[in-house]
């Protein structure tokens, strides 16, 4: 028999629909009503039917929506520290998933978060949910070599990426989503990076016969997070609810993406692309070493001495 | 006493004086508003040079040109409503008498009065928290928001003086015309009484009959929100308030009741931020700028010249040439009033004097005038805006279906020529048919330009919007027909229309976020797939729908209304987003021809002179074959992929 719930909770998120972040959004809601009795109802606002990446951020910073999974690179324009922690700060200079996730699971980053988004977004975060990491699709050459960079132009979003690629001597150039398909088809633009998801399901992988899988990608989470206000005015009982399911998504998001990943890749080397190329450890550290001097200066120069040096020192740490 | 008269006349001066500023403040503000999207023009095309030819593009162009679009929006508005230019739904409003009138003019005003009170209060609170907490912009340039956030209490100040301002004037006039009307009357106390009695029963019974429904629509937003929604949205509307204020207030008070009272309003300026935040809407005003100097400088001119000169002498030659001509014409400017009006001015008196009938005068131009369906296209660019889909992609698509309606008019001109024997054929020498070409071959090449450069890589589709400015330009100049005071106008203008969408867009966008919330096109969805109705049944139910808002509603206001809710059961209905979206354009184009409300046939209207009745029967059967079009689209919609699929784009 169905309970009357006797919490409303809205959840909003922007990604495409059967991407990771929407199965994930949609499991955190089931698993939760599940876990409550029914008590908590999340009502799901699924695939920007609320508001873009960028607006969720707004909206769940004002309460205009209870709860949203938000974009990485959005939310780093609120804070460079969670610039940083989403790995978008240091783009190009972590070596793996496993890199990146020991980064995040260290105590001190959590403290980090926890309390930019209470100052930065008037939030709390109950998991940081994986989306997977990023590809390099390109019209012109297969990228092999920290050389091949050179003189291509990048379809780039945020400062850091766009370091990032001066740094290895591409153009950054800056083109709307919507465009980004025509851009690359047509030659405005030679390159894009995003998830295997976007390159499959949007077909990029048509117009981008050469695929590369690098460091120079960030490996993009979300924050699956909630209004302040609305997280105190939850029960400790509900509260705990929303904090475990959310590390427990939080996890499942982690072997989902390996899994979604792998299967997206076989079929990019089933005859989707000209060439899929995963470069091999000398060359990342190539790559690493021209930009890690670069990046690192931007960290500090971006958040600040201090809090950048430590940032810097636990991401080494997680090596 | 000489003390008191001084300060009288101060006072009196002043009283003269604040209204003329407010005027004056409100052109600079549009004129500057219009200039600064010149700029962008001019920026965008710098942009495409230097990382075509350079290969240096810049990091600040494409963040500069979304930081104009939304101050120009909203700074061009105090010019708009000075000078009463907004997109009114005024069908049932300019039947009532000049009093009943002018009683809702200042209720509407008093409306928009509420609703630009709340952007400013929200938009100012956005604002203090952006600076108070250092929020910075996420691109290649980044700076602090705030910077575009004092938009908002910046803009909505002159907005409100202006609402203000023409509020207090329509009050005066009023009680001005009520007693000049009857000077002699006045003396005579029961006679005074009467009028007096007949002025307030005027007015009261306007405000009631326009308030009622209003008050109907926010009393089901607690019962029935759907309900609500429509009946107050569809009331503000057909009340005479300015479509852009209908729905944005609707969806105000909607968010008030059904969401959490104050607090939800917080999310307005949000929403406003996240519309103008958008490359692919900044094509819009550029893409109007460059049809406005196209049209000032004589393009409609040149080209049907070239068109009669080259098929005059075919059997209904001169109808077919205004045709060809409109569709070249649609071919550069993206709205098709601009091209109705270009063309009617020139075509309709010679069509007349050389023969034909006026049925098919009126009929080939405003229903060959299809700015919005053949690329570069204003209802396109929307509806990819809505529906995330590329807009080169759209552009493409719509090509085919628009030749094809092309044809078919053509098909329709010659047969019903063929009946007609006053019609005089018109032979011209190649020396002159030559000429002609030559006259108008900077036309024909912004055509080629703009959309040649989105198919060669070279542009985007915006950037393709500040190129045709430019090169519009360059060919005014050529043409000399390009002047300083032209250039303010032109610049005012493209404000004036450029504005009045982005206002449009900008309450659309509002009330899309109430109907998300209130999960309205779930619950059509479910009930869709439950109620086993077919797939076909609906479609066929929605093409009717589509005509029949067309009859009363302007096009962009359909579109904005039915697209966000369609387009998530897209998939459900078995409809290619794609090609339903040039079906839509169809279905717009339509709407601009068929009675009581057609803004093609009041174009005809106002350049002849005839009555709107013998206009609309002349634009039935285009409006016919419009139809039969989007019929065939809808069934084959490989006809909308043909294009896309060999350039590879789809
Ligand atoms: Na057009
Ligand atoms: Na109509």
């Amino acid at each position: 028999s169905e309970a009357k719930s006797t919490r409303k909770l809205g959840l909003s998120s922007t990604l495409s629909p059967n991407s990771c972040i929407e199965i994930a959004a949609d499991k955190f809601r089931d698993t939760v009503k599940e876990k409550s009795d029914g008590q908590i109802e999340i009502i799901r606002y699924p695939s920007c039917e609320l508001f873009d990446a960028k607006s969720e951020i707004e909206a769940v910073s004002m309460g205009g929506v209870d709860m949203g999974v938000l974009h990485g690179a959005y939310v780093g324009s609120r804070s460079a520290i969670l610039e940083f922690i989403s790995s978008f700060g240091a783009v190009g200079v972590w070596e793996s998933y496993d890199h990146y996730w020991r980064f995040i699971d260290q105590p001190e980053v959590r403290e980090f978060v926890e309390s930019e988004f209470k100052q930065k977004l008037n939030a709390k975060v109950l998991g940081i949910v994986s989306y997977g990491t990023s590809l390099v699709g390109n019209r012109v050459r297969p990228i092999k070599t920290v050389e091949d960079y050179k003189g291509i132009k990048m379809r780039a979003s945020g400062k850091a990426q766009a370091t990032l690629y001066k740094t290895l001597g591409a153009i950054p150039v800056e083109i709307s989503s919507n465009e980004v398909f025509m851009a690359l088809q047509r030659g405005t633009i030679d390159g894009a990076a995003s998830g295997p998801s976007r390159f499959y399901f949007s077909k990029w992988y048509e117009v981008t016969p050469y695929i590369t899988q690098d460091y120079t990608v960030p490996y993009l989470s979300f924050w699956l997070s909630i209004n302040l206000k609305k997280w105190n005015a939850l029960s400790k009982k509900e509260q705990e609810i929303l904090q475990t399911t959310g590390r427990e998504i939080e996890v499942w998001t982690r072997n989902y993406v390996e899994k979604e990943t792998e299967t997206l890749y076989e079929k990019f080397r089933g005859g989707l692309v000209k060439e899929i190329y995963f470069m091999p450890q000398s060359e990342r550290d190539r790559i690493r070493e021209t930009v890690e001097p670069v990046m690192h200066k931007l960290a500090l120069e971006r958040i600040g001495t201090e809090k950048g040096a430590i940032l810097w020192e636990l991401l080494k740490k997680a090596r | 006493m000489l003390q008191q008269m001084t300060s009288g006349n101060n006072v009196k001066r002043l009283v003269d004086f604040i209204p003329k500023l407010i005027d004056h403040s409100s052109i600079a503000s549009g004129t500057l508003a219009g200039l600064a999207m010149f700029m962008v023009s001019v920026i965008n095309t710098y942009e495409v040079i230097m990382r075509r030819f350079f290969f240096k593009p810049t990091t600040w162009v494409f963040t500069a040109s979304l930081f104009v679009l939304m101050w120009f929006a909203l700074m061009s508005t105090p010019m708009v409503i000075k000078n009463d230019r907004q997109i009114v739904a005024d069908f049932l409003t300019s039947r009532l008498s000049k009093e009943k009138r002018s009683m809702l003019k200042i209720l509407a005003n008093f409306l928009s009065i509420v609703f630009f009170l709340i952007i400013g209060y929200y938009g100012s609170l956005m604002c203090i928290e952006a600076y108070q907490n250092n929020h910075m912009t996420l691109g290649l340039f980044d700076y602090p928001s705030w910077i575009l956030y004092i938009c908002f209490p910046l803009t909505t100040a002159l907005i409100l003086l202006q609402l203000f301002r023409s509020t207090v004037t329509e009050i005066r006039n009023k009680m001005g015309a009520h007693t000049d009307i009857n000077p002699e009357m006045q003396f005579r106390q029961s006679d005074k009484k009467n009028i007096t009695k007949g002025w307030l029963s005027e007015n009261l019974l306007s405000t009631i009959f326009f308030l009622l429904p209003v008050l109907l629509g926010v009393y089901l937003f607690h019962t029935k929100p759907l309900a609500g929604l429509i009946v107050m949205a569809l009331s503000l509307l057909l009340g005479g308030t300015p479509a852009a204020f209908s729905l944005g207030l609707t969806a105000i008070v909607g968010l008030f009741i059904t969401q959490q009272g104050f607090s939800s309003l917080q999310i307005v300026p949000v929403i406003i931020d996240k519309t103008f935040d958008s490359f692919v809407l900044l094509a819009i005003p550029m893409f109007i700028m460059g049809g406005v100097i196209l049209s000032k400088c004589g393009i409609g001119m040149r080209i049907y010249d070239l068109a009669s000169k080259w098929l005059g002498s075919l059997p209904g030659g001169l109808a077919m040439a205004t045709i060809i001509a409109c569709a070249i014409v649609s071919a550069m400017i993206g709205v098709s009033t601009a091209v109705a009006a270009a063309i009617g001015l020139i075509a309709i008196p010679q069509l007349l004097t050389h023969g034909y009938k006026k049925g098919v005068a009126y009929g080939s131009v405003a229903g060959g005038a299809l700015g919005i369906l053949i690329p570069p296209s204003a209802g396109l660019i929307v509806y990819g805006y809505l529906t995330n889909s590329s807009v080169g992609l759209l552009f493409a698509s719509a090509f085919i279906p628009a030749a094809m309606l092309v044809f078919f008019f053509l098909i329709y001109v010659f047969l019903i020529s063929l009946k007609n024997d006053k019609i005089e054929r018109l032979n011209y020498s190649w020396a002159e048919k030559f000429i002609a070409l030559k006259k108008s071959i900077l036309g024909l090449l912004a055509p080629v330009i703009v959309l040649g450069g989105i198919y060669s890589g070279l542009f985007t589709p915006t950037e393709a919007a500040g190129v045709l400015v430019i090169y519009s330009m360059i060919v005014a100049l050529i043409y000399k027909e390009m002047d300083f005071k032209k250039f303010i106008n032109i610049c005012r203008e493209s404000a004036t229309l450029g504005s009045a969408v982005m206002m449009i867009m900008m309450g659309a966008m509002i009330l899309t976020n109430l109907v998300a919330l209130l999960r309205v096109p779930r619950v059509i969805s479910e009930w869709l797939i439950h109620s086993g109705i077919s797939n076909l049944s609906t479609i066929i139910a929605l093409m009717f729908m589509y005509v029949i808002l067309g009859m009363f509603l302007d096009g962009l206001a359909i579109t904005v209304l039915t697209v966000p809710v369609l387009y998530p059961i897209m998939p459900i209905l078995g409809l290619d987003v794609i090609s339903f979206g040039v079906a839509l354009c169809i279905f717009v184009e339509m709407a601009l021809i068929t009675p009581p409300i057609g803004l093609n046939l009041f174009i005809i209207k106002a350049i002849t002179g005839d009555e709107i009745t013998p206009i609309a029967r002349g634009n039935i059967p285009f409006a016919v074959i419009m139809f039969v079009a989007a019929v065939i689209l809808l069934l084959f919609p490989q006809i909308a992929h043909w294009l896309p699929k060999i350039l590879g784009i789809m």
